[in-house]
């Protein structure tokens, strides 16, 4: 998984990525130098929570994608099954093409689990 | 440690509490306060943090180092707690964990220990104590009458349980005259008054209230409604103003997004996430719900950025199994849009997004 993850970061413009479940349970990191694990862990699932909580409220049942742009970077969560795939990008990376490098890395990481 | 690591480690700490004690802007002394936990220096963090929230009640920065601070010094109290109730629960423990996510302001973890304990212990009033105070809260802050109604609600189940409650009595007796409940608010009152008729709070409020005239009916639904409907307008006024036009020509453009292919509903909404103006298109939406919504969405993916250091949101995209929601900030304001997956194109809500920010709420003086 971690070697999903690299690759995945070797896209320009990926700062890193981490999968971490909905709890805020790490399954596998890779992050650059500027991003602490359990800080974006932690913000990851507090985010995805209550996102979710929300969502539900008004009858939706699940929350497969989430992007976020902001004014220094782009915040990619994308639902895997067994957890999320979280990806921190720079602001100037193209969203459609990210998504692209996203959906094939989370489904090899689906499949190096089944 | 080695002496060199030590020295140095001191020398920045020390430099830090110098920074924090001489300058004046709350960040610098906030980025002082993380410096000195990291450090492992907590009195000391403490201390300076302290004259910090003195000086600078308000500075949001000041309460996210007091709330790091917090967070370490809860750390390993709040890993013990969580495995004690593992092993073997009971409802103080409960208790004690959800006020200390209640002090760190986490809101949804706080609930959720709450509900924990609820489910659990049903007859202990502890956890509908701080779930009662909670919705207070957050109706204070936000008008939203679903909160209110919850206050009521967990506040009802406190007394129920413990009839003497006096800080709840007294909370929810508050609660009712603040919405105009003047008959339900004197009754809670006067149980106070049964076992201590000095309490100067209670009798304060019973002699302002026995001089307004009660409505025939307090049906609190309809109370709490109208509390939110006023706090929506004060809103949506301060935001028009800040756009340069009327509260009637933000509301009649909002209400043009109709257009929108698979539109739900659409809001506007403050940084804070609380509505300002809203419309609800698609049918089977409840409106307590979306404004539930509204209010989370945005401030969470707001907090997140911000703590993440990636600097505002500008834009975010929700997808689900059947909605999708879409949100832009412009103006220190945000417009979030609820549409149907099945019927809409994320790329074409955007652009319609987009255009109505730029040719509807940017076109000032509001002649369209």
């Amino acid at each position: 998984m971690q070697k999903i993850l690299a690759e995945l970061n070797s896209t320009p413009g990926i700062l890193g990525s981490i999968v971490v479940t909905d709890d805020g349970m790490v399954v596998a990191a890779d992050l650059g130098p500027n991003l602490d694990q359990d800080t974006v862990a932690a913000l990851a699932a507090n985010m995805i929570q209550r996102t979710k909580r929300s969502l539900q409220n008004i009858g939706e049942t699940s929350v497969k994608r989430y992007v976020l742009s902001a004014g220094y970077g782009k915040l990619v969560f994308a639902d895997i099954g067994i957890a999320f795939l979280v990806v921190v990008t720079n602001q100037n990376i193209d969203v459609n093409h990210l998504l692209v490098e996203i959906t094939s890395a989370g489904n090899r990481i689906v499949h190096r689990r089944a | 440690m080695g002496w060199f690591a030590l020295w140095r480690r001191n020398r920045n700490l020390n430099a830090a509490i110098r920074k924090a004690r001489t300058s004046q802007a709350p960040a610098s002394i906030a980025a002082a306060i993380r410096k000195l936990i990291s450090g492992g220096e907590y009195d000391k963090a403490r201390l300076i943090a302290r004259q910090a929230v003195e000086s600078y009640p308000k500075s949001a920065s000041i309460q996210d180092a007091l709330r790091d601070l917090k967070k370490v010094r809860y750390a390993q109290e709040m890993k013990d707690l969580s495995e004690k109730i593992k092993q073997n629960p009971n409802p103080t423990l409960y208790a004690r964990l959800a006020e200390m996510y209640y002090d760190l302001g986490e809101t949804d973890q706080t609930l959720e220990v709450c509900r924990q304990c609820v489910a659990n212990f049903p007859e202990y009033e502890g956890a509908y104590t701080i779930m009662g105070r909670l919705r207070h809260e957050r109706f204070r802050k936000e008008g939203l009458a679903r909160d209110g109604m919850k206050a009521v609600e967990n506040y009802e189940k406190t007394i129920r349980l413990n009839p003497n409650s006096y800080k709840t009595l007294l909370e929810l007796g508050g609660l009712y005259l603040e919405i105009g409940a003047i008959r339900l608010g004197v009754e809670k009152l006067e149980k106070i008054q049964e076992f201590d008729r000095t309490d100067e709070r209670t009798n304060k409020l019973l002699d302002w209230a026995r001089g307004q005239t009660p409505l025939p009916e307090e049906d609190l639904e309809d109370l709490f409604k109208i509390q939110q409907e006023r706090r929506v307008q004060i809103r949506l006024e301060t935001a028009a103003d800040r756009i340069g036009m009327t509260a009637a020509q933000v509301e009649r453009k909002v209400g043009r997004l109709e257009g929108i292919p698979g539109i739900i509903s659409v809001g506007l909404v403050t940084p804070a996430g609380s509505p300002i103006v809203y419309r609800i298109h698609g049918e089977g939406l409840e409106e307590a719900s979306f404004l539930e919504m509204l209010s989370s969405v945005f401030s969470a993916a707001q907090e997140c950025s911000q703590r993440m250091d990636i600097g505002g949101v500008e834009r975010g995209t929700i997808t689900g199994e059947y909605v999708r929601v879409h949100f832009v900030a412009f103006e220190t304001l945000a417009l979030v849009v609820l549409t149907d997956v099945q019927s809409s194109k994320p790329e074409e809500v955007d652009l319609r997004v987009d255009a109505f920010i730029d040719e509807e709420l940017y076109a000032r003086g509001g002649a369209r």
